[in-house]
Order: C-alpha cells, then sequence, then structure tokens
C-alpha cells in the first residue's frame, strides 16, 4: 500500500509552510524529496508523523486517514521520521536510545532480534552501546538516529537530510545504508536531501518542491537528466504568505 | 557534637532531598517550577492526620491511603491545570503553580484549620547510638528511607521503560515523540512521581514540622535552593545541595542559634547564584540521570 498524500496544506502561524501538495511513496520504493532551504520539505515529513497537523488535504497509508492521528499512532501503523539533525538523546547511552526506538513495541524477542540487525548495520554502535550518545561523533549519531529508528519496525522510512554535515566517505556509507534497508526489510523511504544526486542515486522516484509546491516530478532517472533539479537550490527562500 | 550534627543534619537534608529531586525531575520535563510540591505534602500530613488519627486506619493502611491521595493530587493538577497551558512561557506555568499552591493553602484551611495540629511519633525519638554516636532512632529511619527512596528512582530511571522514557523527554520532547513516546501519558507519570516523593517528605516531616497550611513553605524554599544546587536538572546535584543545606543550618543553628537556620538556605541560594548559576554541577548537569 502506498502513502499517499492529497492537497496537503500546513502553516505556522502566519507563514503557508506547504500550499497543498500531492504525491505518493509507492510500496517498497525509494522517493526523493529535493528542493531549496525552506521550500517545506521537513514540513512535509512533520505533517505526515503528526507532529504538525495539516490545515488541509488528507494523508492515506494502508486504506487508514492519518492527518488527524497523534505521532504515537502514526508511528504504530510503521511510519517513522528520523528528524533533521539527528535528535538522538544525548544523555542516554546508545542502547537505551535503540530501546527508545522500540518504545511502542511489545513483542520483546522481535526488538531483540532487531537490535542485532541494528548492530549488524551498524558495528560501531554496539561497540558504544554504553557510551552517551552525547559523545558520539557527528557521523555516528546519524547512524544511531537511523538504528533507533529502525527499531520501530518501520514500513514506512522518513528520512530528513541524513547527509547533512558528514564527510564524503560516510556519505556514501549512509546512502549505502539507505539503499540495504530499502532491498532487505522492502521499507519504504522517503529522503529529503540537499545531496541531489547521491539521492536520486538511490531513489526510484523525486520530488522537487519549491516554496511549498512540487513544481517537478518523475523517474530518478528524468530528475536526473534535469538541469532544473540541481539549479533549484539557489538561495533560501523565505516565507511568504 | 559535630559528628552528631553532621546526622542530623544529614537526616534532614534527605528529607529536604524527597522536595529537591521532585522539584527537578517536573521542572526538566515540564519547564514548571512547581511552587504547590511543598502543599502536596502538606496534603498528604493532613490525609495522614485523616486516615490515622480520625479513621483508625492501621499505620500501614493510612500510609497506603495517603500515598495514594498525594499522587493523584499531584496527577489532578497536572490534568485540569498545567495541561491545559502546556505551551505556555515559564513563567505562566510559575504562576499557575502559585495559584494552586494559595489554593491548596485556602482549601486546607478551611477543612481543617489554620492552627498548627501534632503529629504522632511514629518512630521512636529515643538515641540510639551507632559507633559511639548518639542519634535519634527517627533520624536514621528517615535516612533509611529516604535512601531507599533514593535507590528505587534509581532503579526505575535505568532500568524501566517508563523511567527512559522519562529522560528522553528531558533531552529531546519532539524526538521522543516522533519515537512514538506518549509524551502527554510520561509528563502525567512525572507529576505522579512528584505526588510520591511528597507524600513520604509530607509524612516524614510532620512529627518534625507538625501539621498545619504553612508547614512546607520553608522546606519548600530549602528544597527548591537544593534543587538549584543541581541546575534544576540534575537528580544527583538536587542531592548533594539539599545534603547540604540539612548540614549547613543544623551546624549553624548548633552554634548561631535556631534562628539562623532559614537564613543559612537563603545564604546558600545567593552564593550559588552568584557563583555557579547553573549549579553546583555546572555544565555537567545534563549529562546525569
Ligand atoms: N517552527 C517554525 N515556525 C515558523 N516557521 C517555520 C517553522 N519551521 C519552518 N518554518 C518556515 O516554513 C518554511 C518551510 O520550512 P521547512 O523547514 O519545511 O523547509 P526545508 O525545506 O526543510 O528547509 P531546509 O533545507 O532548510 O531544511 C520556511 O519558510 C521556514 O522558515
Ligand atoms: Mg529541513
Amino acid at each position: 500500500m502506498p502513502l499517499k498524500l492529497m492537497d496537503v496544506e500546513a502553516n505556522y502561524d502566519a507563514c503557508r509552510a506547504l500550499k497543498g501538495i500531492s504525491f505518493e511513496v509507492p510500496e517498497g520504493s525509494i522517493v526523493a524529496l529535493l528542493g531549496p532551504n525552506g521550500a517545506g520539505k521537513s514540513t512535509t515529513l512533520r505533517v505526515i508523523s503528526g507532529v504538525i497537523r495539516p490545515s488541509a488535504g488528507t494523508i492515506e497509508f494502508d486504506g487508514q486517514r492519518l492527518e488527524r492521528s497523534s505521532p504515537e499512532a502514526i508511528v504504530k501503523f510503521g511510519i517513522v521520521h528520523i528528524p533533521e539533525g539527528r535528535r538522538v538523546f544525548p544523555t542516554l547511552t546508545v542502547l537505551e536510545n535503540l530501546k527508545m526506538g522500540a518504545y511502542m513495541r511489545r513483542d520483546a524477542s522481535g526488538i531483540r532480534d532487531d537490535l542485532e540487525k541494528v548492530y549488524g548495520l551498524f558495528p560501531i554502535l554496539k561497540k558504544y552501546a554504553k557510551h552517551h550518545a552525547g559523545s558520539l561523533s557527528g557521523g555516528e549519531q546519524q547512524m544511531l538516529a537511523i538504528g533507533r529508528g529502525l527499531m520501530a519496525r518501520p514500513r514506512v522510512l522518513l528520512l530528513d537530510e541524513p547527509s547533512l554535515g558528514l564527510s564524503p566517505k560516510l556519505v556514501t556509507e549512509i546512502f549505502r545504508i539507505v539503499r540495504t534497508i530499502n532491498t532487505e526489510n522492502k521499507t519504504s523511504i522517503l529522503i529529503v536531501e540537499q545531496n541531489a544526486r547521491m539521492a536520486l542515486g538511490v531513489a526510484h522516484y523525486g520530488y522537487v518542491l519549491q516554496v511549498g509546491k512540487i513544481v517537478i516530478s518523475g523517474t530518478a532517472r528524468e530528475l536526473e537528466e534535469k538541469d532544473a533539479v540541481t539549479s533549484s537550490y539557489m538561495g533560501r527562500v523565505q516565507c511568504n504568505i | 557534637m559535630f559528628a552528631q550534627q553532621l546526622m542530623s543534619g544529614i537526616a534532614t537534608g534527605s528529607l529536604y532531598a524527597l522536595t529537591a529531586v521532585a522539584i527537578v525531575l517536573i521542572f526538566r520535563n515540564t519547564r514548571t517550577i512547581n511552587l504547590a510540591q511543598g502543599d502536596f505534602s502538606m496534603v498528604g500530613a493532613f490525609m495522614a492526620l485523616v486516615f490515622f488519627q480520625v479513621l483508625h486506619l492501621s499505620l500501614i493502611l493510612a500510609f497506603v491511603a495517603t500515598l495514594i491521595s498525594v499522587i493523584v493530587l499531584a496527577v489532578l493538577v497536572e490534568l485540569l491545570v498545567m495541561r491545559k497551558i502546556r505551551n505556555a512561557d515559564w513563567l505562566t506555568l510559575f504562576t499557575a503553580t502559585l495559584g494552586v499552591y494559595y489554593i491548596l493553602h485556602g482549601v486546607s484551611g478551611w477543612i481543617w484549620g489554620r492552627d498548627t495540629k501534632s503529629f504522632p511519633n511514629i518512630f521512636s525519638v529515643t538515641p540510639v547510638s551507632i559507633g559511639g554516636m548518639l542519634i535519634s532512632e527517627a533520624h536514621v529511619i528517615n535516612i533509611l528511607i529516604a535512601g531507599g527512596i533514593g535507590l528505587l528512582l534509581f532503579l526505575f530511571f535505568k532500568y524501566t521503560r517508563a523511567g527512559i522514557a522519562m529522560r528522553a523527554i528531558t533531552d529531546d520532547v519532539e524526538a521522543a515523540q516522533l519515537m512514538g513516546i506518549p509524551v502527554k501519558f510520561v509528563v502525567t507519570l512525572t507529576w505522579a512521581v512528584g505526588g510520591f516523593l511528597a507524600a513520604f517528605a509530607g509524612m516524614l516531616l510532620a512529627p518534625i514540622i507538625y501539621v498545619s497550611p504553612g508547614m512546607m513553605d520553608t522546606v519548600l524554599i530549602k528544597g527548591y535552593v537544593g534543587a538549584v544546587f543541581g541546575g534544576l536538572y540534575s537528580i544527583p546535584g538536587a542531592i548533594v545541595g539539599s545534603l547540604m543545606i540539612g548540614i549547613a543550618e543544623n551546624i549553624a543553628g548548633g552554634y548561631l542559634g535556631a534562628q539562623y537556620k532559614v537564613t543559612i538556605a537563603f545564604v546558600m541560594i545567593v552564593l550559588i547564584l552568584a557563583f555557579r548559576p547553573r549549579g553546583l554541577m555546572g555544565g555537567q548537569a545534563r549529562r546525569e540521570v
């Protein structure tokens, strides 16, 4: 079942951040959401995960309407949002962070299996399991943020700028892992990125957002050929009503 | 003499710590400096009198009933007052707890009267000898109970899902929400823990300071000063701060006279705010349980 947004609008006080956007994330696919600073990419993810309520439009997943659901309910549906800037719990240990990712789950043995899977994907997390998350490097924190999200056993993963501030080598590593998560668990992934080339490299479909509207859409191959995608990253757009 | 004053200082300080830790827990999860924390204890002390002396429940039943009453009171304050304004700025939250403080003072005075009531000494005050030091049995028991509660909290925050979630919310509310942690429920639970601590503080302090609507007023200040020692974030900091206040006021009381007991807490708060505004544990306050 795809995740489907229809005519979704969202506001921050006087700022209209999303002006009616529609797109879908087909089951098992990777979709890249691109666009300049302030376009509304993070807002799109926050609307899906229920942190902010859309002022209009519908969000559908698995035959269920999500736009009025609480963030907890949305995690239960299997949609997990890994926020921009990693946002690990700095005073909790790595293991405690991972446990919090599985907060909604009651299947102790499934949680144990998934913990081993996450450790397999990110051996460094096992090594630092007892360390405070705040003491990890940026790259390690990003791995923890992804691992913590995976502990919820997501069917759809919303990833906000996972490569931000990482060295080129780590960026490649993160994208390799994104692909692995998609192929091994059939997890659908909606990935927001500044790094358009890398994102389109792993994605099946892509959308370009500009001041709250989708201006370009197509398969990743099609978007790679359009210059518009890379040239749309010019300056920061201020919110206009 | 000095060692004895040290011990009684630790005994009273450990009771202040019950208030200080509750203030820290509620503050770091809700940005609320809870001025009603002392009054939760005060209502608890009155309830204990009702259960024990009026309804003639057994000691243990009266104790459990008091514990439940105070937890219910704290949860009601959260659900009926604080939740409605949870997104407001800290000053609004603070002022709301001031309102609760006056309401609880007023209602208690109206129901139970404004005069001071004595509270039965549950534990004997006859001194026992420990390592050559004479210390009242009540002091020993207070230290043991407060220590036991400290251990219980430590285990709760370290090993239970709800306890770890409470710390996660302290770190990052929005990230906690994204992980599916039911933030509203965990905040209610935080107030419930505040009520739990308040009930113990009320029942253990009542035999010492007697029962009246204003009984907790100075204890609240001392607990707050203890909490400030931990930068309002660190539980170990709040405990250390409270013990220091207990010790300092006992020693000051012993050498300078009892009327200096309260003054010493204020002197300490001025000193901390002047020299270590982020608490005794300073920058690392956010790193601890
Ligand atoms: N909490 C907020 N309050 C008010 N306005 C906000 C808030 N968050 C975002 N905005 C505004 O909404 C618009 C969209 O922001 P959003 O964060 O979704 O952009 P973005 O595409 O994720 O940008 P970036 O690449 O910088 O992460 C921007 O104009 C931004 O200034
Ligand atoms: Mg963003």
